[in-house]
């Protein structure tokens, strides 16, 4: 088991080392014309798009095998839209985001699968009003949330990220609130809102003490 | 030269939004290159 988990490791110090190459090299060959300081900001942008697109793929064949695909895609999304607003703490290596993003989702679509045969519309109604509440104090007290690499120092930009936040959830949990009249859809209503709490929790500073950062108050 | 321009402008989106802590996943996230600080 301790190999397997080496290799892994391995593997995707690797991807990490050839993303980074493959971006710059894209980078310089399409655009060879720009100047230096544009070429680095580009690649840094490539390299956001390819480790999000690596740890979903991920995600879609790790959660499949496990058969709780929409579920944990499901979770992921929220998660995401949620997270583009709020920030929240990120893992200290490329090796660390890609492992806990594929177990946390693969745990939330195998909770939701197993909660589901629990749950009706009465519990759901519940788990909405608890996840609005505790939603809007955390966004509150810890939206924008940083890390130390990347700090946002401009104040207005803080207060429209906190505004931007609260709308966002409020869409979010009014779309998953209308798809609690569709019996069938209960299962995608849970996954969608623990997604929302998994995110919830990255801002608070435990989750900066679980992933070993520095918290930054926003 | 127009695709290659929206290409750009699109990348220095994504840098600028991930810079300011907002990625998609909980991504590891490395030092903002300093040229885009200068564009704040």
């Amino acid at each position: 088991m301790n190999i397997i988990v080496k290799k892994i490791k391995m593997v995707i110090s690797m991807l990490k080392l050839s993303l980074e190459k493959i971006s710059v090299r894209i980078i310089n060959n399409l655009f060879d014309d720009f100047s230096k300081e544009k070429k680095e900001i580009m690649v840094f942008g490539l390299l956001a798009i390819f480790s999000t697109l690596i740890a979903y793929s991920l995600i879609i064949i790790f959660s499949s095998l496990f058969g709780v695909l929409l579920f944990s895609l499901v979770g992921a999304v929220s998660f995401s839209i949620l997270r583009v607003f709020s920030g929240g703490v990120h893992a200290l290596t490329f090796k660390g985001c890609i492992l806990s993003s594929v177990i946390t989702f693969i745990l939330i679509g195998l909770k939701t699968d197993y909660l589901m045969a629990f749950l009706g519309v009465r519990e759901l109604s519940i788990l909405f009003w608890f996840v609005f509440i505790l939603a809007s104090v955390i966004i509150y007290l810890y939206v924008p949330a940083q890390v130390e690499e990347n700090l946002i120092e401009d104040e207005l930009k803080r207060s429209k990220l906190r505004i931007s936040s609260f709308l966002v959830l409020f869409c979010l949990l009014s779309f998953y609130f209308s798809l609690t009249l569709l019996d069938s859809l209960q299962g995608v209503v849970l996954a969608g809102l623990l997604g929302i709490l998994w995110q919830l929790f990255t801002l608070t500073p435990l989750a900066y003490k679980l992933y070993r950062r520095k918290y930054i108050r926003g | 030269m127009k695709i290659k321009k929206v290409a750009a402008n699109f990348l220095e989106k994504v840098a600028k939004k991930s810079s300011d802590s907002a990625s998609l996943l909980v991504s590891y996230q490395p030092k903002a290159p300093k040229a885009l600080k200068k564009k704040d």
